[in-house]
C-alpha cells in the first residue's frame, strides 16, 4: 500500500470498473508513466501470472499492488527509478518491453500448478469443480466424476463456487456446470469462470435446446453436455484442460488479457470511464479486437462473400467519419450472422486497405480483390505472378515508408490476400501450409500475430507478414515456437545495454526502429522482440505525431479522474 | 442354505428391475448408477434415489402450491421446478417421470393451466409408482446383502 502511496503520482492508474463489482479490474497504464521519455502510448494488460511473477523480482522493480483480478493480485510494475540498483537482465526502459518481459516471465518460468499436474499421471487427480443446482445431479456426477479419478469438489452454489475459485490455496483445472439455476444464471458463471479466470468450464443440463446450446458455446463453455452425463463422455473431459494449456503456452498472455479487456469493454460501455479521443479509442480497440479475433479463430470465422463486403462496404459508406465504429456498421448491415468483433476486424481491414490505397495505386485490385475472397482455390492462377509482384511492389514501398520491421497491420491484410492466391494448399484453418513453399523463402519471419495463435495457424501468416528487401538475414525458421521466440528474445534482452541508450532522445518512431538500429542487433531476436511488443500494442506504431499530440492533449485532461480512481483504489487493503 | 436364499432373492430383483425397464419406469441410466457403486461407496445408489425423492417431493408439492393458487400461475417457477425434476430424474433413469416432465412443461410453457394440472397428476401417480417399486427393490436387495452375509457385494448380476 505504502508504494502506491508513493508511486500514484508516478503512475497513474484508471480502474476501469467500480471497485465492487465481481469482474477483474484490468488497468491502463500509461507508458509514459512508466518511461517518461517513451512518448508512446501504451496501454499495457499484465495477466495475473505475469504480475506475479514479477513481483518476485521485487528487488528491482518497484510494484503498485493495484485492485484484484478474480484470483490474484494484478500487479503493476514500475520502472525503479534508482540508478544504484542494479538493473535485472530484463529492464524496463521502455514501455514495450514490459510487453517483452511478461512474455518472458510466462514463457519461460513454469506455472508451478501447471509442472505439478503434468507431473502426475496427467488426467488423475485432475481438480474439477462440479457445480450444480440440483443436488441429484451433483451426487450423480461427482460420482461419475470420482470414477474418472479426478479430485471433485462440489457445490451447489453459485457464491460457494466463486468463492471456492477465489480462494488461492485452491486451483481448479477444470469447472462443470449446469446452466438452470435460481441463484446464478450458468452463463453468468460461464461469464466469470470461463472467460475471467480463464478455467474451462463444461456446461451440463437437461435442457437440450438448440439456442441454449450454441449459446453455452457461444460465450466459451468447452463442451456442452446434456444430462444425464454418461462416463464415457466425463472420462476424456480432461482434452479440454489439456487444450487450454497448449493454447496458453503458445499464446501470449498480454493478449488472453486483451481477451478479457474487450469483452469487458463491450459489456460495460456504460460504465464511466476515461475516454481518449473517441475515434481512436474506437480504433484501437479495433485493433485489439482483431488481436482478439485472430486468437480465436476456430471458433467463429465470418467468411466475407463479396456481397457481404459490398453490404459492408454501402453501411461504411453511409456512415460519417466519426460514426464508422463497429456498433453503427453493425446496425446498418443487419446480418445476425455477423458479431460487433466481425464487424471490427473488417472494418479494420478495410481502413487499411484504403489506406494502402491512398499510399500507393499499383496493386490495389490485386489484394482489394484477394482481402474478400479468402478461398484460395478461387482465385484464378494465371494472375498469380502479376499480382504477386504487384503487392509485392507495393509492400516493399510500404515498408519504406514506415520502417522495416515494424509491420503495419495494412501489409497484413494485404498478405492475406497473397497468401490464398500465392499458395492454393493453404487454407485458413489450421490445416493450412506449415511448410514454407519454396519460392518463399525470404518471406519467413514470424508475425506480430504469431505469439496469439497456435504453430500451424501462425504459420500462414508468418512467412507473409514480414518481409523486407533487405532483410536477407533475417531468415527466421519457420517452424519456430513461441518458446524459442521468447528465449531468443530474453537472451537478448539479457545482453542488450540498455545504458548505452539514450532513451530520452528516441522519439516515436526511432524508439520503435530501436532495434533495427543498434548496432549488435543483425540476429533475428531483435526483430522478433519487437514483433511480440507490436502484437501487444498495435497503436504505436500506427500513430503518427499529430494523433500523439491529440492523445496527449486529451490525456491531461482526464489526469484528474485518473487520480481519483486512483486514489479510490486506494481503499482495498492487500 | 443362505446361498440358497441369496440367488432367489438375487433372481428377485432382476425380474422386478425387466418389469420396470419393460414398463418403461427405468432406463438405462439406472444401470449406470448402479455400475458407478463400487467398495468405496457402497450406498451411491440409495443414497442419491433417496435425495432423488426428497428433492421430488419438495418440487412437487411447490408445483401442486403453484397450481393451485387461483389468482396467479408463475410459469417461469414451474418451468424451472420442471427443469430441475427432469434433471434429477432423467440422472437415476426414472424414465417415465421424465417424460411426463417434458409433457408437463410443454403445458406450461401454452400457459396451459388445465393441462398442467393433469399432468401434475400423472407426475404424482408415476413418481409414487416409481418410489414404491424402488423401495421393493432396495428391500430386496437388503435383504440379499444381509442374507449373503456380505458387505455390499459388487452388483454385477
Amino acid at each position: 500500500m505504502a508504494h502506491f502511496q508513493s508511486l500514484h503520482n508516478i503512475c497513474k492508474f484508471q480502474t476501469l470498473y467500480p471497485l465492487n463489482s465481481v469482474k477483474p479490474r484490468v488497468l491502463h497504464i500509461h507508458s509514459r508513466f512508466l518511461s517518461i521519455t517513451s512518448r508512446a502510448r501504451h496501454r499495457l494488460y499484465l495477466s495475473p501470472r505475469a504480475a506475479a511473477l514479477l513481483s518476485q523480482s521485487s528487488p528491482f522493480l518497484k510494484f503498485a499492488v493495484s485492485t484484484v483480478t478474480t484470483r490474484r493480485s494484478l500487479l503493476v510494475p514500475v520502472v525503479a527509478g534508482d540508478p544504484a540498483v542494479p538493473r535485472p537482465a530484463t529492464c524496463l526502459n521502455f514501455g514495450f518491453e514490459i510487453g517483452n518481459i511478461m512474455e518472458y516471465f510466462d514463457n519461460q518460468i513454469p506455472n508451478p500448478i501447471q509442472l505439478k499436474a503434468e507431473d502426475d499421471q496427467f488426467p488423475i487427480g485432475l481438480k474439477v469443480l462440479a457445480i450444480d443446482a440440483n443436488i441429484v445431479c451433483l451426487h450423480y456426477l461427482v460420482q461419475l466424476l470420482q470414477k474418472c479419478q479426478y479430485k471433485v469438489t462440489a457445490t451447489t452454489k453459485a457464491s460457494e463456487a466463486i468463492k471456492l475459485l477465489k480462494d488461492e490455496k485452491q486451483t481448479f483445472d477444470l469447472v462443470i456446470t449446469d446452466v438452470v439455476r435460481h441463484d446464478m444464471d450458468g452463463f453468468k458463471l460461464l461469464q466469470i469462470i470461463g472467460v475471467e479466470m480463464d478455467i474451462p468450464v463444461v456446461m451440463v443440463s437437461a435442457n437440450d435446446e438448440l439456442e441454449t446450446v450454441k449459446r453455452g458455446v457461444m460465450e466459451g463453455a468447452e463442451a456442452y453436455l446434456l444430462k444425464p452425463v454418461r462416463i464415457q463422455e466425463l472420462r476424456n473431459i480432461w482434452q479440454h484442460v489439456l487444450r487450454k494449456r497448449s493454447a496458453r503456452k503458445r499464446s501470449s498472455p498480454n493478449l488472453l488479457l486483451l481477451e478479457q479487456a474487450v469483452v469487458q469493454e463491450e459489456d460495460h460501455n456504460s460504465i464511466e470511464r476515461v475516454t481518449i479521443s473517441m475515434d481512436k479509442q474506437d480504433y484501437e480497440n479495433d485493433q485489439i479486437v482483431k488481436l482478439d479475433d485472430d486468437n480465436k479463430k476456430k471458433k467463429h470465422r465470418v467468411s466475407w462473400t463479396k456481397e457481404l463486403h459490398e453490404k459492408f462496404v454501402e453501411a461504411y459508406e453511409k456512415l460519417g467519419e466519426k460514426e464508422r465504429v463497429p456498433n453503427n456498421i453493425l446496425k446498418l448491415m443487419n446480418d445476425p450472422s455477423l458479431t460487433r468483433e466481425n464487424v471490427a476486424s473488417h472494418l479494420q481491414k478495410h481502413r487499411d486497405m484504403l489506406r494502402k490505397k491512398k499510399a500507393s495505386g499499383v496493386g490495389k485490385l490485386a489484394s482489394q480483390k484477394n482481402l474478400y475472397d479468402r478461398n484460395p482455390t478461387k482465385a484464378s492462377t494465371p494472375y498469380h505472378s502479376m499480382n504477386h509482384m504487384n503487392i509485392v511492389s507495393n509492400l516493399g514501398s510500404q515498408f519504406q515508408i514506415n520502417s522495416q520491421f515494424q509491420l503495419p497491420n495494412g501489409s497484413r491484410s494485404s498478405m492475406e490476400g497473397l497468401q490464398g492466391n500465392q499458395n492454393p494448399r493453404s487454407t485458413w484453418t489450421a490445416a493450412g501450409s506449415c511448410c514454407p513453399v519454396p519460392e518463399f523463402k525470404w518471406l519467413n519471419f514470424p508475425s506480430n500475430n504469431s505469439i496469439s495463435k497456435p504453430c500451424n495457424i501462425d504459420s500462414n501468416d508468418q512467412y507473409l507478414e514480414g518481409f523486407g528487401p533487405n532483410n536477407s538475414n533475417s531468415y527466421y525458421p519457420p517452424l519456430e515456437t513461441n518458446c524459442n521466440l521468447t528465449s531468443i528474445s530474453q537472451s537478448l534482452l539479457g545482453n542488450y545495454p540498455i545504458e548505452n541508450h539514450n532513451i530520452g532522445a528516441i522519439p516515436e518512431q526511432a524508439a520503435s526502429l530501436t532495434w533495427s538500429s543498434f548496432p549488435n542487433n543483425t540476429t533475428t531476436s531483435g526483430q522478433c522482440s519487437q514483433m511480440q511488443f507490436n502484437a501487444g500494442n498495435p497503436l504505436g506504431s500506427l500513430l503518427i505525431d499529430d494523433d500523439l499530440a491529440e492523445i496527449f492533449k486529451q490525456e491531461e485532461h482526464s489526469s484528474f479522474d485518473v487520480e481519483k480512481c486512483a486514489s479510490s483504489t486506494q481503499e482495498f487493503d492487500f | 442354505m443362505l446361498g440358497f436364499g441369496a440367488d432367489r432373492l438375487r433372481a428377485d430383483m432382476n425380474r422386478l428391475l425387466a418389469l420396470l425397464f419393460h414398463q418403461g419406469v427405468l432406463d438405462e441410466q439406472f444401470l449406470q448408477l448402479q455400475q458407478l457403486q463400487d467398495e468405496s461407496s457402497p450406498n451411491f445408489v440409495l443414497e442419491v434415489v433417496n435425495i432423488y425423492f426428497q428433492e421430488s417431493e419438495r418440487l412437487l408439492k411447490n408445483l401442486r402450491a403453484l397450481l393451485t393458487d387461483r389468482e396467479l400461475t408463475d410459469y417461469k417457477k414451474m418451468g424451472n421446478h420442471l427443469n430441475q425434476l427432469m434433471g434429477s430424474s432423467s440422472s437415476i433413469g426414472a424414465n417415465r417421470v421424465r417424460n411426463v416432465c417434458i409433457a408437463f412443461r410443454a403445458n406450461s410453457e401454452q400457459n396451459n393451466r388445465a393441462g398442467c394440472l393433469r399432468a401434475l397428476e400423472v407426475l404424482e401417480h408415476e413418481y409414487c409408482y416409481l418410489k414404491s417399486k424402488l423401495h421393493e427393490l432396495f428391500q430386496i436387495e437388503q435383504q440379499r446383502v444381509l442374507g449373503a452375509g456380505v458387505r455390499y457385494p459388487m452388483q454385477q448380476n
